[in-house]
């Protein structure tokens, strides 16, 4: 009885290969360079220059899918902002992104209190949740234009008015440093609404594909660093000091898009020597 | 049609309109500002509520589909009885809830990451099966494609270290001119269209658009 190799379901094949490709760095971590690219640099030096007690916006639009991918950069970044006593306000203009806000605030706690003992944070002292805001970039010019008076109050029902933290705080010129978190569709809402119309410095968080979107506006200043991707964050970690998972995930996907690669090879000599013998015919 | 389906509502968005444009290009007075300002906040209202109205509908579909027993409709069910769950201990408990957070944690975050997850595995068999050189516009994407792959991943830099120089100029230039055009582009056809709303003429872009002519 002959095998036939023509036979074998190549895509099984495919996705065992896969599996165990992204699998063994997962469980045994391998040591591959990382090299740190200009987004995640400019990125870190943003946040770096941020000037102490700074009020900072932070909008997240970061939800399920992504989140294995973002949450290192996010909760890092609020630490790092948390160190240099900034005050965040956190807001999302996707319904998805609120409950993600939950996490990332009480991870970033549990770490800046690991890295700061005996300090700790306190609600409208160093940060205020706003919740979720509908009309996306209406809603946000709005929200920029007179903020407690679209966000009566905040996630909490405290009226927006009586939170200390906001006492001096109501347009977009009272909020320096925006950091703006996307999940998958590019917004640039937010660099035209925030960074055109009031000036300010902003820092994007994207998963990788959006690196085309982004890099336009970052060779122009309008956005300041990007984070992109798990890649982005675990060069974020190596930058801050702060390791964690992206370190190890990046490996994991790394390897993976070698496979991706390899894929590509594969299929194009496969495809060619189609064409070729087809021509021999 | 009558003069309240078609001549109030334009007029009514023509208004609009010139009042947001106007403080956008002219010092305006305070009443405008304020006007304006109440325009933006009713827009997030109305989008809140467009929330319900998804829900609503979400409960229309599927709960017919239960009624009547279509193909598929025990995942109707499971649905239904989450999105009941859900706004069930949202409402009791708030967002911020044990419960409601339990379900949104434990259950949405990691089935939302493994759909996400399992794309990784379709892209690998896509890479095989559909991106091939068949044309010279396919081979210029895929080696563009190849190279900004390379060099989103780590390993790429160590295959070939001139990545870190080849595919960033990729990125910066054709990238940047590109996507500037397509900017440009989509915003004078924005400016156009908007145009013909607060002229009354949409139904240029909709004979245009229907004949296939192109819209703008």
């Amino acid at each position: 009885m002959s095998f036939d190799f023509r036979k074998i379901d190549r895509r099984r094949v495919l996705y065992v290969i896969q599996l165990i490709v992204m699998s063994v760095p997962l469980i045994y971590p391998i040591a591959i360079p990382l090299p740190i690219d200009k987004y995640s640099r400019g990125y870190h030096e943003a946040v770096e220059a941020v000037p102490e007690g700074t009020v900072v916006g932070y909008c997240n639009f970061i939800s399920g899918g992504q989140w294995p991918l973002l949450e290192s950069g996010a909760k890092r970044t609020v630490v790092r902002l948390w160190e240099k006593d900034c005050k965040i306000i956190f807001f999302a203009f996707a319904d998805v992104g609120v409950p993600f806000i939950d996490l990332i605030i009480e991870e970033a706690i549990q770490i800046y209190e690991s890295r700061n003992p005996g300090e700790t944070i306190e609600y409208d002292v160093d940060y205020v949740r706003l919740g979720y805001i509908a009309g996306l970039e209406t809603g946000f010019a709005e929200f920029l234009r007179d903020m407690k008076g679209l966000v009566p109050i905040d996630y909490f029902g405290t009226p927006t008015t009586s939170l200390k933290m906001l006492e001096n705080v109501n347009t977009g010129n009272d909020i320096p440093f925006m950091v703006w978190a996307e999940s998958g569709t590019p917004a640039p809402y937010g660099i035209r609404q925030y960074q055109e119309t009031y000036g300010g410095t902003m820092v994007e968080i994207v998963v990788g594909m959006l690196l085309p979107t982004i890099s336009v506006y970052f060779e122009t200043g309008q956005v300041a660093g990007a984070i992109l991707g798990s890649a982005g964050c675990a060069q974020y970690e190596y930058l801050t000091g702060m390791t964690g998972p992206a370190l190890r995930l990046v490996n994991a996907l790394s390897l993976t898009t070698v496979m991706v690669l390899v894929a590509l090879i594969v299929g194009n000599i496969e495809h060619l020597y189609g064409v070729l013998k087809g021509g021999k015919k | 049609m009558s003069v309240w389906q078609n001549k109030i509502p334009g007029y009514l968005m023509s208004a609009i309109i010139l009042i947001l444009v106007a403080e956008f290009f002219f010092p305006v007075p305070e009443v405008v500002q304020s006007i304006n300002s109440e325009l933006q906040t009713f827009t997030a209202i109305c989008a809140a509520f467009a929330m319900l109205l998804g829900s609503a509908n979400i409960m229309k579909v599927y709960g017919s589909r239960v009624i009547k027993r279509s193909s598929n409709w025990e995942y109707a069910v499971l649905l239904l009885t989450f999105l009941f769950t859900t706004i069930g201990f949202g409402l009791l408990e708030g967002t911020g809830g044990t419960y409601f957070k339990w379900l949104y944690n434990n259950i949405q975050v990691p089935a939302a990451a493994t759909v996400y997850a399992i794309i990784g595995f379709y892209v690998v068999f896509a890479a095989y099966r559909a991106f091939r050189a068949r044309t010279l516009e396919a081979s210029i994407l895929l080696v563009t494609g190849f190279l900004t792959l390379m060099w989103g991943s780590s390993i790429g830099h160590v295959i070939w270290p001139g990545i870190g120089q080849v595919v960033p100029w990729i990125v910066d230039v054709p990238n940047t001119a590109g996507f500037r055009g397509y900017k440009i582009a989509v915003a004078i056809a924005t400016v156009a269209v908007g145009s013909a709303l607060f002229l009354h003429k949409q139904a240029l872009f909709q004979k245009a658009g229907s004949s296939g002519e192109g819209a703008a």
